[in-house]
């Protein structure tokens, strides 16, 4: 008989692995002659760097490789959901490098890598790193960055304005506030957060030399589409050269969602050192500083109403602080994924 | 310049030489490949490492493996006597205790150290209990009724009927 699964209370097949402490998460995954990478990240949220100077941490004992902007041959990682539907549109295509070159624009951006026997030689060798940065001015208001005289991040972007882009029924809901009983004014700060799920990211990237194929394990929410993200648009590697493997992922909130860095990194690094697999394990701290984050919009919204509670129109203006490079899916976001659910579960004739 | 340590670990004696510097959680998960012990922080705040020292909960992070020396350590793995699931861990399953499961074994050890101390804890005591353990996807609501669950099964010996999660 088949079991009525509405409403009932059932046991989950998955859980008995993790009460007993046999789960498999990323950092649980060792491989046979593994070796462990740390990311140097700039502690400036905008800087120039004017020299790197890594003699020193490939010295330092059990370091096997090292890393900088200027040794990775791949694309900067892309931007796959441009805000859609409005014509004319201008989305700029300042999205992450691998490693930064000549500049950083955002606190936690990786400089430099280094490939150790174990994790702390790696992290020894990060303190070895001598970077040259020339500070410059930064700014994390969105209001204060779009404002008259305020540093500018990217050429491409006047006035840090990415784009605008806008949806909806303009007309209609300018006649209904103009004609409204009662309008409701109001600024609303939805305010920057850190999605922070128990476990941080990581990954393990192996080369494999015989048949020249990639595998990356990876603490992901996506690990098909990475196959296209990673290896296509970022390593030029054709989907069936690369294997993307996500074991049980501690909670991700999003953010796993994401194409970063490291996952070039871990795998460029394997091939780099002849095939053994480089785990990279992310810190708490480094979560906070290099993994997106969400929201972080000021939106001023008016509603148009009837006096009897009934509501007639909705205009929205929300400026949306996309950070200082392009994530992922960071412009499609506060466009097609936010403005046209607008009204929520209420029926509003005018948005 | 590596220091010799002995331990037992959930009733194995292991010995292991490490560097001054590691720490407990790492000894355990890397060199005695225990790896239901987890690491969800660097500042001793997510108690996702909690395993037991000498009878008491301790955070492994937190702990030099060096200072383990002659200890006894059980960590989740050594939870369930006998291949039985221990009745907090089965409390935990039917009271949907758990999502991704990457808290759990701190939070299940952390429930242990306290029914060993208080059979029969108030909801205020199962709290303050847990308060050093972090969950980012359960809400804590089904945690504590999985603890209460296992204070009722570990005094009667058998499960409540209440039948009511949470
Ligand atoms: S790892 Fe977070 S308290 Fe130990
Ligand atoms: S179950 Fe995911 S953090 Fe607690």
């Amino acid at each position: 008989m088949a079991i009525d699964a509405l409403g009932a209370s059932i046991k989950r097949r998955e859980d008995p692995r993790f009460i007993t402490g046999a789960g498999n998460y990323i950092d649980d995954i060792k491989l046979p002659s593994m070796a462990h990478m740390a990311i140097l990240r700039s502690p400036y949220a905008h800087a120039n760097i004017r020299s790197v100077d890594v003699t020193a941490a490939r010295a330092m004992p059990g370091v096997i490789h090292v890393i900088v902007g200027a040794d990775v041959p791949y694309n900067p990682l892309p931007m796959v959901w441009p805000a859609g539907g409005s014509a004319g549109l201008r989305n700029n295509v300042n999205s992450p490098r691998i490693l930064a070159t000549d500049g950083v624009k955002w606190t936690g951006e990786g400089v430099a890598a280094v490939v150790a026997e174990t994790p702390a030689q790696a992290f020894d060798a990060l303190a070895e790193i001598v970077v040259d940065y020339e500070p410059l001015p930064a700014v994390v208001d969105a209001e204060k960055a779009v404002a008259a005289g305020a540093p500018q991040l990217h050429e491409n972007a006047p006035n840090n304005v990415v784009f605008e882009w806008s949806v909806g029924d303009k007309a209609g809901t300018e006649a209904a506030i103009d004609t409204a009983e009662v309008v409701v004014r109001q600024r609303l700060v939805n305010q920057r957060l850190i999605p922070n799920p128990m476990e941080t990211r990581g990954d393990i990237g192996w080369y494999n030399p015989g048949t020249e194929e990639y595998t990356l394990w990876m603490s992901s929410q996506t690990p098909h589409i990475q196959r296209l993200l990673v290896g296509i648009f970022t390593m030029g590697i054709p989907e069936h050269k690369l294997r993307c493997i996500a074991p049980d992922v501690g909670g991700a909130f999003g953010t796993k969602i994401f194409c970063y860095a490291d996952y070039a990194l871990v795998l460029l690094a394997s091939k780099r050192i002849g095939g053994r697999p480089v785990k990279w394990i992310e810190g708490r701290r480094e979560n906070y500083q290099s993994t997106i984050h969400g929201r972080d919009h000021i939106t001023y919204l008016e509603i148009a109403g009837k006096r009897d509670g009934e509501i007639t129109g909705l205009r929205v203006k929300t400026l949306a602080n996309l950070g200082g490079r392009l994530s992922t899916i960071g412009p499609g976001i506060p466009t097609t994924l936010y403005a046209r659910v607008l009204s929520g579960c209420y029926k509003i004739p005018n948005v | 310049m590596a220091e010799h340590v002995t331990l037992v670990v959930n009733g194995q004696r292991r010995e292991v030489d490490v560097e001054p510097r590691r720490l407990l959680v790492e000894v355990l998960r890397e060199d005695f490949g225990l790896t239901g012990t987890h690491v969800a922080c660097d500042t001793s705040q997510c108690g996702a490492c909690t395993v037991h020292m000498d009878g008491q909960s301790v955070k492994s992070c937190t702990v030099l493996a060096v200072q383990a020396d002659g200890a006894t350590v059980t960590t989740i793995e050594g939870l369930a006597a006998g291949g039985e699931l221990h009745p907090i861990q089965a409390a935990f399953w039917e009271k949907h205790g758990l999502q991704c499961g990457f808290c759990t074994p701190g939070m299940i050890m952390s429930a242990a150290d306290l029914l060993a101390r208080v059979p029969d804890p108030s909801d205020q005591q199962i709290r303050h209990a847990i308060h050093g353990n972090l969950c980012r996807c359960t809400g804590y609501h089904n945690i504590v009724a999985a603890i209460r669950e296992a204070a009722v099964t570990m005094h009667t010996g058998s499960a409540s009927d209440s039948g009511i999660v949470g």
